[in-house]
């Protein structure tokens, strides 16, 4: 018991001795420069709206006299839709690239599952990044 | 000159008064080295990692809700941040094992080396501190430099208090074993 009690007194004697340590001269003043920086970003980082706010009552102007036009302007003559032929693209859904290709289940499922995995992986170092 | 408390210039500098924050890292910059230093073992990347705990307590003020003290808030910041550093370097050195350390021989007065210079001294002291362990060596110096209660201490570190004072115990002896004929033992008899 003694002993511990004259191991603590020791302790306390050479931590007075080590004393804390000193950063360089300049370090609030770096630190303040750095924090201002960031003052500055987070201020200037104020997000603007892709669209703004005319842009938006202009596409509401054009929707609004798009539909007036549409109900008032009934006549043939006035809404000529060019007669475009929609077959080739019948003919080009109807191709099958993946007809004669014939994937195993194994494959499928550890293909599958090399995928999920991968897509986990990047989720997790981008959070453990982002941290 | 700074005598307000921590509370006063965490306000000042949520309001926009950012100069008032040079308070706080005047106040808090000794031990935020010390104890990064203590971890990192580079003064440099010390000093680099002690001003991003700063910036980064800064960015953060706003999530600092005052249930603990800002001491222990910005402790814990630049302990987990000197870990960081340290798993990236992998640097880390394996700690000596001194376990096998004998109390009974901490009378052996005649290997003494009392006569050392202070700054030779103090190189030593921090030499042997630095073959703690980083839990260690952060528990010890917040103990002992800052004087802060087992309680805070834990919350920092993450550890219970019972490990706590196991770890103070175990460190106590680690260090009276490595510079037991070094630092005077002449000044307190440890027998």
């Amino acid at each position: 018991m003694k002993t511990e009690k004259n191991i603590e007194e020791f302790t306390k004697y050479i931590m007075k001795e080590a004393n804390v340590e000193k950063p360089s001269a300049d370090f609030v003043n770096k630190v303040m420069n750095s924090v201002k920086m960031e003052s500055d970003l987070s201020v200037s980082k104020v997000y603007q709206p892709l669209i703004s706010k005319s842009a938006w009552a202009a596409i509401t102007v054009a929707f609004v006299a798009l539909y007036i036009f549409i109900l008032t302007g009934t006549s043939q003559d006035s809404l000529l839709i060019p007669n475009i032929h929609f077959t080739l693209l019948d003919k080009i859904s109807s191709i099958n690239l993946f007809e004669r290709i014939h994937l195993s289940e194994t494959f499928t499922f550890s293909f599958v599952l090399f995928s999920i995995l991968v897509i986990l992986q990047l989720i997790v170092i981008k959070n453990y990044r982002g941290q | 000159m700074n005598t307000k408390p921590d509370e006063y210039y965490i306000q000042q500098t949520l309001k926009g008064n950012i100069n008032d924050y040079a308070f706080l890292v005047e106040r808090y910059k000794h031990m935020v080295f010390t104890l990064t230093i203590r971890i990192v073992k580079n003064r440099e990347e010390a000093e680099e990692v002690s001003q991003d705990v700063f910036v980064k307590a800064y960015k953060n003020l706003k999530k600092f809700k005052g249930d603990s003290k800002f001491s222990t808030w910005i402790y814990k910041i630049a302990y987990y941040a000197s870990l960081d550093v340290l798993k990236l370097n992998k640097r880390q050195i394996s700690s000596e094992n001194i376990d096998t350390f004998k109390e009974r021989n901490l009378g052996n007065k005649d290997d003494s080396l009392n006569f050392l210079h202070d700054k030779e001294r103090k190189q030593i002291i921090n030499d042997a501190l630095f073959k703690l362990n980083e839990d260690e060596r952060v528990i010890i110096t917040l103990y002992y430099f800052e004087e802060m209660p087992i309680k805070e201490i834990s919350k920092i570190v993450d550890l219970s208090e019972d490990n706590i004072k196991i770890k103070l115990f175990r460190s106590r002896k680690k260090l009276a074993g490595l510079l037991k004929n070094v630092i005077g033992p002449n000044t307190i008899d440890l027998i």
